[in-house]
């Protein structure tokens, strides 16, 4: 074959589908095929390297130059003009082994959209899309969590605020009468408010927005009932641990309260005895019991009740029930299913 | 309670030359599983086409030769190996070939299954070779990567030999 033909006697390439350049080291065409006539068309025509193609010719020369030294294919990138621009083609380049005595490289371009890479790179976006897609909206609802137990805390605050300040508020309210009867009736109040603001507090500290630790939380309110009736010597505990939903703390809270506070008051003798308190925790079967060692209590004084009336009306809210026995002191028993359970029946 | 390991004492093995031979592993199974066995030896070959080219200068420049007769050639494909934990020895030496072999990859047993990380070896040497002698066809017959106890690697220097499947033939870079 001579220099500077453009005969398609060499090679035979006119079969294959990708177009095909048989080049010279510095970049001119000596053979094509027919596909490669159809992407190039007029372009091919000039002769001159600059024509068609649109690297640097230090670029394509130092690429073709590398390409020539086997005739196992190489993978490249090269810029082409066509007619709309431009453009790069993925390629397989490869010394040609007819190219003596002036070295020929044959250069098949990889049509893109058909390069396997093109492929994999638009399946890599649409993937890549969709996960941050996902990760995008996972963070929105992390976020909206977030600020809507930063506002349930912000919720719990307030709410033992407010009762610290009727707590007070009663306690103006009282300053000033000093008939028996006001100040029990404000003292039971205190008694009662406290006993809220523990659960309310015991709510707010928590790592968990929603539910409480039983044994410590308990012990908190035990306490507080035990001194403010004055009978901390007296009481005694022993807790199991369980975790309460919110409803069941702020009740079982008042029901303590109540029980503790009817021990001190109607279960001594002289101002003597022993009050036990305890909350056991039976595979989510739980019962709280206060016990004195006092005189007992009969049906008629339950009957007459407002404290054990409360008691009752709280044990209805967590579904468990209240059983008192007075037959030697007085044993004050409530019995309720861990809330879950409820929730799971609904 | 059990006595916990520190971190910079647990028993793990790493090490610079290890990570590096797991990079090129997992690089190129990647790429035998993205592009095919075919196209990834062709990647793997400019890289090793370009790495020849680089140690060819460097033997060229340590020897103070302008360029290596056939001899040189020879000792200097069993040095490289050699300077990087291969095992490479000359099997045989006739007039247009020189039969090597070779009994410990350099990467290990990292290579077992990666065919395609064996166009190193034929790229460097045939760079080497053809830089130097004009031609050569670098015909691998035998390989630890695809499950051989050694490889055997044919160098043939002249052009007139019929060519092997496994063959790749270079040629010296014309400036
Ligand atoms: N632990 C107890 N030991 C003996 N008697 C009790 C005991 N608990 C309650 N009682 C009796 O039951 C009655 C009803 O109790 P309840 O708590 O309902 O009302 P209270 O304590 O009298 O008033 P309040 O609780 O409203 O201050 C009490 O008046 C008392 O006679
Ligand atoms: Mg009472």
């Amino acid at each position: 074959m001579s220099e500077g033909s453009k005969s398609d006697a060499g090679h035979g390439l006119d079969f294959l589908p990708d177009p095909v350049l048989v080049m010279t080291l510095d970049g001119r065409v000596i053979e094509t095929n027919a596909a490669a006539k159809a992407l190039f068309g007029a372009k091919l025509a000039g002769g001159s390297p600059a024509d068609l193609l649109a690297d640097e010719p230090e670029d394509y020369r130092r690429f073709l130059r590398n390409a020539s030294s086997t005739t196992a294919p190489r993978p490249g990138k090269l810029a082409f003009h066509t007619d709309d621009g431009p453009r790069r083609f993925m390629l397989q380049a490869a010394r040609s082994k007819q190219g003596s005595p002036n070295v020929q490289v044959i250069l098949r371009l990889l049509q893109q959209g058909t390069d396997r890479f093109a492929m994999l790179d638009r399946r890599v976006k649409a993937l890549d899309a969709d996960l941050h897609d996902k990760l995008h909206k996972n963070a929105a609802m992390q976020e909206a969590l977030r600020q809507k137990q930063v506002l349930l805390r912000e919720l719990q605050h307030r709410v033992k605020n407010n009762i610290q300040l009727i707590m007070s508020l009663t306690k103006i309210s009282a300053s000033g009468h000093d008939s028996p009867e006001v100040c029990a009736v404000v003292e039971t109040l205190r008694g009662r408010l406290q006993a809220m603001a523990a659960a309310q507090e015991a709510l707010y500290q928590a790592d968990e927005v929603e539910t409480v630790m039983a044994q410590a939380f308990l012990e908190g309110v035990v306490r507080t009932a035990a001194r403010a009736s004055g009978a901390a010597h007296e009481v005694s505990f022993s807790l199991e641990d369980a975790e309460l939903s919110s409803n069941e703390a702020h009740c079982l809270a008042l029901i303590a309260n109540e029980l503790i506070t009817n021990a001190a008051k109607h279960g001594m003798r002289n101002a003597q005895g022993q009050i036990l308190v305890t909350f056991a925790n039976d595979g989510g079967e739980y019962r709280f019991q206060v016990a004195d060692d006092g005189p007992g209590i009969s049906d008629k004084a339950v009957s007459r009740s407002s404290g054990l009336a409360l008691v009752r009306g709280l044990c209805r809210q967590i579904g468990g029930r209240l059983d008192i026995n007075g037959d030697k002191g007085t044993v004050c028993t409530v019995r309720f299913r861990a809330d879950s359970h409820d929730v799971a029946k609904e | 309670m059990k006595d916990s390991v520190r971190v910079q004492d647990a028993p793990v093995e790493l090490e610079r030359d290890l990570f590096l031979r797991v990079l090129l592993r997992e690089l190129s199974g990647t790429l035998e599983d993205v592009v095919g066995l075919a196209e990834a030896s062709g990647y793997i070959s400019v890289v090793g086409g370009a790495m020849g080219e680089r140690f060819n200068a460097e033997y060229r420049r340590a020897l103070s030769v302008d360029i290596l007769t056939r001899d040189q050639v020879r000792d200097v494909l069993v040095d490289l190996k050699r300077r990087i934990q291969g095992d490479f020895y000359v099997m045989e030496e006739h007039e247009d070939r020189v039969v090597l072999g070779n009994r410990a990859c350099p990467f290990g047993k990292l290579v077992e299954g990666r065919p395609s990380l064996c166009m190193m070896t034929s790229n460097v040497f045939g760079s080497i070779a053809a830089q130097n002698l004009g031609y050569a066809r670098v015909d691998i017959q035998e390989s630890i990567a695809s499950g051989h106890a050694g490889c055997r690697i044919v160098v043939n220097l002249t052009p007139n030999a019929g060519t092997g499947p496994n063959a790749r033939e270079y040629f010296r870079i014309e400036e």
